[in-house]
């Protein structure tokens, strides 16, 4: 419980002694009880958050004395600091699993600290040696090297350092003349999955994994983008859709009952993701735009790099499917509007990339638009029922971006597009008509 | 996990971090102490990298390697593995020899490394410009239809830098790069080729740089160097010298201090090689290294 909601009942309990429905005595046991769940709460996170910025800042600190590049120091005073680098931070870390009770601050901050002073030391033997710009191999090897402090030290700082590390070696090892594939970043990836998947178990509301989540569903989002080879055009809206829709299954099957958005990474990251993925397909451009093998990939075309994006796009499909599946029989409550978002994407480019071409590229156009405006309509009348204002927020948002977007689109006429807008705003002020009457009220 | 086995396992961990570190210094160590030693002449300038500081970025010249072999481009693609020797001139400097799908056979030193892209365009360097004021006097002077044309469509500020060049008589690397740039756009231009080859643009460009090339070489005898038919580009593993802070932005102003007087010797590098790798050992303003230069300048 938060600060916010204790203030909450703080607020309400006198109300509710005065209306006599509950006795002044329970009030106060009630008031005693969360005042007394409130104090620990907040320290130890501000404790980590203090150790972890405590260790960034000492190690930064390190690596910017090490960048001023002493020329006094010979190669074998630089070679001795390099070594005593890594040893500093290693005794840290050592002396955080010798202890018995060590704070989680401590093993936060000690394990940012030991990855980046390492980070320091490799940077230093550059620095000595002149050796040239390979940034994307020297920050692999130092991820690679400091990634197990990650799982010996249950720390998710440096799980976060490593992705953000592995996924700027994706984009570095991208080049442009050397036209390397950076398929290798999913094995670096695969290697945190097995903490990711501890310390969803442990607790999934514990800051440390909803860091990890966040963490993690960035770089999926960034990385599976930069991994792809383009060889088949538009695929990337399969691999995409099932990629957030799978994220948001994971995410309403491990953390749906996080009380705040921050506490529910995975299904804000899904769902945010599927919904712009949706909205990008409201637009002809994208159904016009699906084939086989085309010239616009980077000249990998047949090759196993092409083949990566349609291995991705099946394993990212049947995942979301399976999840569907599972999260259903398992009765965990999720939105069914984005969860068959794969199912579709995949139906319309397997159907208009095989041969029956542009000729169903505009009925699925037609199907996406619906689809969408199905999706906000059922968001927004969720978001009454619950009576959410976020959830109705974005319903309305998603509906004004779509009629907005046809509004001025310029491949229909003025006819149809204006006959459509009619029917619609009928159906809407007749919608609101039948509730109203419904519930017995006046219009509001 | 047993507090036992978790400290073994850190330990392991903390003799492969170090063993990786050690690794990498002996690694480098036994080239600079055992590889054979080259001097390259250099350009430099002064950027900065957040983690190890303050170098100076460094090209060498040449930084490709010239063949007259116009199919090397399709028979290797980019970022393919290559092999390219190395091989010391009568000047003394270095320069980078050929460029072989194989390790050479014997020993020969060679780099291995990727094969960035191939070049085939007639463009000039500004090092294949051999005389810069001979050529600027040359071009504001002949009465040749190059030279009249050339004058013809010169915009103000390249006039100027030429004009300013002749009268004080330095020949600095904004002439030279000045004048590539000017012939560079000589050996495009459809009008030029209209006049001087008498033949008609095809497509949107001149489609005649070589004959134009070749035009050139008539106009200016012995001012340029023989463009090659092709020039490969590899990634060197000599691209930057790291320097104290304050130190990296007074070395480039050294070597442009340098290389506008041609009196001085210019900036070179020494690399040190060893089966196929390189390592960069120092760098120099004429017979000084950069270290020693900067701290005379000092005093």
């Amino acid at each position: 419980m938060t600060k916010k909601h204790i203030h909450w009942l703080h607020e309400q309990l006198p109300l509710l002694v005065a209306q006599g429905i509950i006795t002044s005595e329970t009030a106060a046991s009630i008031k005693s009880h969360y005042d007394h769940q409130e104090a620990p709460s907040s320290r130890p996170l501000a404790l980590t958050i203090f150790a972890i910025l405590g260790g960034v800042l000492i190690a930064g600190g390190i690596i910017l004395l090490m960048a001023h590049n002493w020329m006094e120091f010979n190669r074998s005073t630089r070679a001795f600091i390099s070594f005593l680098l890594v040893i500093l931070g290693q005794a840290v870390v050592g002396y955080a699993l010798w202890k018995d009770k060590i704070s989680a601050a401590y093993r936060e901050g000690s394990g940012l600290f030991a990855q980046l002073t390492f980070g320091a030391g490799m940077a230093l033997i550059g620095q000595t040696y002149h050796l040239s710009d390979d940034l994307g191999a020297f920050t692999l090897t130092w991820m690679l090297c400091t990634l197990p402090l990650v799982y010996l030290l249950r720390a998710s700082g440096p799980a976060l350092i490593y992705l953000a590390g592995v996924t700027f070696w994706a984009c570095n090892v991208h080049g442009w003349y050397d036209r390397s594939h950076p398929a290798a970043w999913w094995i670096w990836i695969a290697l945190l999955i097995p903490y990711a998947v501890m310390e969803m178990r442990r607790n999934p509301y514990h800051p440390r994994a909803i860091l990890l989540m966040w963490g993690l569903g960035i770089c999926l989002a960034i990385g599976t983008g930069i991994c792809l080879e383009s060889g088949w055009r538009n695929l990337w809206l399969v691999i995409y859709s099932g990629m957030f829709v799978s994220l948001y299954l994971i995410g309403s099957f491990w953390q749906g009952e996080g009380t705040s958005l921050w506490q529910r990474p995975l299904t804000f990251i899904g769902g945010l993701g599927a919904t712009i993925l949706l909205f990008i397909m409201t637009f002809d451009n994208v159904w016009n735009h699906i084939g086989w093998v085309t010239g616009s990939g980077n000249g990998q075309e047949g090759s196993w790099a092409a083949l990566h994006d349609v291995f991705l796009a099946c394993i990212t499909t049947l995942t979301s499917v399976i999840l569907m599946v599972t999260c259903r029989r398992r009765g965990q409550s999720f939105h069914l509007g984005l969860g068959i978002l794969p199912v579709v994407v995949t139906l319309g480019y397997l159907l208009i990339g095989s041969g029956y071409g542009s000729s169903l590229a505009g009925p699925f156009f037609i199907i996406a638009n619906l689809y969408f405006l199905g999706f906000s309509i059922m968001t927004l009348v969720e978001g009454i029922k619950e009576r959410q204002l976020g959830t109705v927020n974005y319903g309305m948002l998603m509906m004004a971006a779509l009629i907005l977007t046809r509004f001025f689109d310029s491949d229909f006429g003025f006819i149809a597009k204006g006959l459509v807008f009619i029917v619609l705003g009928s159906a809407f002020l007749g919608v609101n008509f039948f509730l109203a009457r419904r519930k017995g009220g006046p219009t509001p | 996990m047993k507090k036992s086995s978790l400290i073994l396992c850190f330990a392991g961990l903390c003799v492969f971090q170090l063993g990786v570190c050690g690794f990498m210094i002996y690694r480098w160590e036994v080239i600079l102490r055992t590889g054979q030693e080259y001097r390259f002449k250099t350009r430099a300038v002064d950027p900065y990298d957040a983690f190890r500081g303050r170098f100076v970025s460094i090209q060498l010249e040449p930084d490709y390697i010239p063949t007259d072999d116009k199919s090397v481009g399709q028979s290797l693609a980019p970022g393919a593995t290559v092999y390219v020797t190395v091989a010391s001139g009568p000047d003394g400097l270095a320069r980078l020899d050929q460029c072989l799908s194989e390790p050479p056979a014997g020993k020969q030193a060679y780099l291995k490394t990727t094969l960035q892209y191939v070049d085939t365009s007639m463009n000039l360097q500004p090092g294949d410009i051999l005389h810069p004021l001979g050529l600027a006097r040359k071009i504001m002077e002949s009465d040749d239809a190059l030279s009249i044309f050339i004058r013809s469509h010169l915009p103000n500020y390249e006039t100027e830098t030429i004009e300013k060049s002749l009268k004080s008589g330095v020949e600095d690397a904004s002439l030279s790069n000045t004048l590539a740039s000017i012939l560079n756009r000589m050996i495009y231009d459809q009008a030029l080729s209209t006049q001087l080859l008498g033949k008609t643009k095809i497509g949107g460009v001149s489609e005649h740089p070589e004959a134009m090339r070749a035009e050139m070489d008539k106009a200016y005898p012995g001012q340029l160097a023989p463009t090659p038919r092709a020039r490969i580009h590899v990634k060197l593993p000599f691209d930057r010298y790291y320097m104290e802070e304050n130190m990296a932005p007074r070395a480039e102003q050294a070597y442009w201090d340098h290389s506008r007087n041609r009196a001085l010797e210019r900036m070179s590098v020494t690399v040190r090689i060893l089966n196929g790798q390189g390592l960069i050992e120092n760098l120099w303003i004429g017979d000084r290294t950069i270290g020693e230069y900067l701290k005379s300048q000092n005093k």
